[in-house]
């Protein structure tokens, strides 16, 4: 499952680059390449966007990594034949989303309470958190923000 | 505030002014900032 932008998005978060080795074996770098920022810049002068409409400063989303098989579970779109963007699945933009929560706060509740939908899902992005050795109390009061009731109950299902 | 089709066509005009510059095909992961979810 994957979402959708909103309506009245203004830019576009790049959580990494993806680099392919001969084989044609993903990597993902982070951050991506300067000239990417340096085109986004020209556009932003051209059609007088706000500056970091492709905002490819390494996330705070990032901080912990992105989960493993990330691309994989991800949708694919190209724009012409010289990008591709991979949107992430709900699972893996939850598991992002509540990393940021943990050191920005309210400002991700709101898409958080979005994303919580799937049982399984909400499991596996806590799971995944957790896995990254966050605070397990502070991602409860996140997820008791976001609308999840009994998140220590939660929490004792993934032991 | 820019609307999905508008981030549509700028993506692909960044595409095109890639290709212009000789640098290829780019693959980004990518999301909306904050607040810019929906189903």
């Amino acid at each position: 499952m994957t979402v959708d932008f909103k309506r009245t998005t203004t830019d576009v978060d790049i959580l990494a680059e993806v680099v392919r080795d001969k084989s044609g074996m993903p990597e993902l770098r982070i951050p991506v390449t300067p000239e990417l920022d340096r085109i986004a810049r020209m556009m932003a002068d051209t059609y007088e966007l706000t500056p970091n409409w492709i905002d490819s400063e390494a996330s705070v989303q990032t901080a912990l990594g992105l989960p493993e098989g990330v691309l994989e579970r991800s949708e694919a779109v190209n724009y012409g034949d010289a990008l591709t963007l991979y949107f992430p699945a709900r699972v893996d933009l939850l598991a992002l989303k509540l990393t940021a929560a943990l050191s920005r706060g309210d400002r991700d509740i709101a898409d958080i309470r979005i994303l919580i939908e799937d049982k399984e899902e909400i499991k596996t992005a806590v799971g995944w958190c957790l896995a990254k050795r966050v605070s397990a109390s502070r991602l409860c009061e996140i997820l008791r923000r976001a609308g999840i009731e009994d998140p220590e109950g939660l929490l004792r299902e993934l032991d | 505030m820019m609307m999905r089709d508008d981030i549509d066509s700028l993506l692909k005009e960044l595409a095109a002014r890639l290709k212009m510059a000789g640098i290829p095909h780019v693959e980004l992961i990518a999301c909306g900032g904050s607040g810019q979810y929906d189903r």
